[in-house]
């Protein structure tokens, strides 16, 4: 199963593809996919210019000859590269295809995204991400956080069910632990990609789907902790944030709304 | 024992391995004293980070096994002396380096602590005029001035300087301070300005903050250290038994980490947590100026 987009891709032509795109869609929905698909139909050069956008850097591009597709992670932008893109972005190029990646509107600056033609990547059927899933792990678990093909094939080699349960404690045990206790709950995971740790983004993940279970269930009876941690969730996009003190924050916040 | 005694002891080579405190202020002439015991008298001597190390009865919260330190004479330098304790009325070869000792201590130890004034300003231009001999004395003023009289630094410096015959010094010296070696000299670095802030030492930091600028100082760096040691101190100070091990830290950074405990108390701890966690989020959101991230660092902290 493709996404949409390839068809509507399969529909345009060179002239009528637009020349400044933003694709935006969740973390492993296929956006890189759909950048190389485009590029091969159209047999364009693809170039990631996300580590160094500059003013000599637009200026070079507009003296090549050659059609490209140039590629930006619109989450690692500055204020400084998203001003810098706006020249670039107001009078394209004629051998310029620019496109950015992003996972939320909310990083891009409005001024920004009003110059560019916006392409959503739709919902994954259920069923398909399923078909996916090729290990013996917890396929409700996995499937309740993993809303992509990408993540349904990164996720499914961590211990899910582990991380759930480990959520689901902090939820219900953290008002009787004290504040040593509370923050030593970040050494179970991986801020510096250590191996017999958990994975940070995921685990974020796993805590929200995890506040929200046990909302629906009456086990936990704070909206509060909900809004805390979908907060958190949201957070761990900002680009480059030190995710440990973000995480830490968010046990402090927690452990004081729940005493 | 006295420190007339001792050196007297070392002058006419009579020296014989005893149990003593060496107690001063600042740690300069007791390691000179120990050097001196070590290289003019040939006793070999064994650095320990922990007295529990050779004595199990030492009252510590983890357990270490014994060693067997096969030397004349062991040395154990520490900031504090605050445990009454027979082992150095028991063995005769261990010499405690100390800038401070409780009460109790003190009294419990009286008998062998020898008190090792400061060197004064005096002193120490002595010292920085006999050990560069062939440099002019305006010269070494100005270097004495820029090292804030600081005899550890001083020391670094001067012994530099006398690896040199002294007719080759001051052209040397010349040649070193127009090429800026001597600028920028600080004797403070980040880590006494955050131990500053942990101990809530407004003396140390006021004269830290003074020279600021010659100090290398990385505002993200600080907020790590800052960060990093304000956790420390919560997991001791608030943990219910917290050990080394269960830490995951040496012996010698928990028991360093333990004297800056009680500080703070536990709701100013949480607090600064608070905001100290906060501020990375902040100046990457753009909520927050980068530009004023040290002095609000500063006083959030120290308003508590």
């Amino acid at each position: 199963m493709r996404s949409a987009l390839f068809d509507k891709v399969d529909r345009l032509t060179l002239d009528r593809l637009p020349r400044t795109l933003l694709l935006l869609g969740d973390y492993g929905c296929g956006k890189h996919t759909l950048v190389k698909y485009i590029s091969e139909r159209f047999n364009l050069e693809v170039e990631n210019i996300t580590e160094n956008i500059s003013s000599e850097l637009i200026d070079n591009i507009s003296q090549r000859t050659s059609p490209s597709l140039y590629v930006i992670e619109g989450m690692k932008l500055t204020l400084r590269d998203e001003n810098i893109l706006l020249k670039f972005l107001e009078e394209p190029l004629k051998n310029a295809f620019i496109v950015i990646l992003s996972e939320s509107k909310q990083s891009i600056l409005p001024t920004v995204l009003n110059r560019c033609q916006v392409w959503n990547f739709e919902s994954y059927d259920r069923v398909y991400l399923n078909s996916l899933i090729n290990t013996s792990c917890n396929r409700e678990l996995l499937l309740s956080i993993a809303n992509t093909p990408g993540k349904i094939l990164e996720y499914q080699q961590y211990p899910i069910e582990d991380m759930f349960n480990l959520a689901n404690k902090i939820f219900l045990n953290i008002h009787k632990a004290n504040f040593a206790n509370t923050l030593s709950l970040s050494r179970h995971l991986a801020f510096k990609n250590e191996k017999d740790k958990y994975n940070v983004s995921l685990f974020i993940d796993i805590l929200l789907e995890c506040c929200r279970k046990l909302i629906i269930v009456g086990k936990l009876a704070n909206y509060g902790v909900y809004k805390l941690t979908s907060k958190l969730n949201n957070n761990k996009l900002i680009f480059n944030i030190d995710k440990k003190a973000l995480f830490e924050h968010y046990l402090i916040e927690l452990k004081e709304i729940c005493g | 024992m006295t420190l007339q005694n001792l050196k007297t002891s070392i002058e006419n080579k009579s020296f014989k391995p005893t149990s003593f405190i060496l107690l001063s202020e600042d740690k300069f002439i007791p390691l000179q004293y120990i050097n001196a015991i070590q290289k003019d008298l040939g006793f070999s001597i064994t650095y320990i980070e922990d007295l529990s190390v050779i004595s199990p009865d030492i009252e510590d919260i983890f357990s270490v096994e014994t060693q067997d330190i096969n030397t004349d004479i062991i040395v154990f330098n520490t900031d504090v002396v605050d445990f009454s304790n027979d082992i150095l009325y028991n063995k005769n070869n261990i010499i405690i380096v100390t800038s401070k000792i409780d009460k109790s201590s003190r009294e419990y130890y009286k008998n062998i602590i020898v008190e090792v004034p400061k060197l004064v300003e005096w002193q120490v231009k002595d010292m920085v005029y006999s050990m560069c001999s062939g440099i002019d004395n305006k010269y070494l003023d100005w270097l004495i001035k820029n090292c804030n009289n600081d005899v550890n630094r001083l020391y670094n410096e001067v012994s530099k300087l006398s690896l040199f015959n002294e007719s080759e010094r001051e052209s040397l010296f010349l040649e070193m301070s127009n090429e800026g070696a001597f600028e920028d000299l600080s004797a403070n670095t980040i880590f006494n300005f955050t131990n500053a802030i942990l101990k809530k030492d407004i003396k140390s930091l006021k004269t830290i903050f003074d020279e600021i600028d010659s100090i290398d100082i990385n505002d993200f760096g600080l907020l790590t250290i800052l960060y990093n040691n304000f956790l420390n101190v919560i997991n001791i100070q608030l943990g219910t038994n917290p050990t080394p091990d269960n830490l995951g830290m040496s012996s010698k950074q928990f028991n360093a980490i333990k004297y800056n405990c009680g500080y703070y108390s536990a709701n100013q701890l949480v607090i600064i947590m608070k905001i100290l966690s906060d501020i990375d989020r902040k100046i990457k959101s753009g909520e927050f100026p980068i530009d004023i991230m040290r002095d609000y660092l500063i006083l959030s902290v120290l308003s508590q």
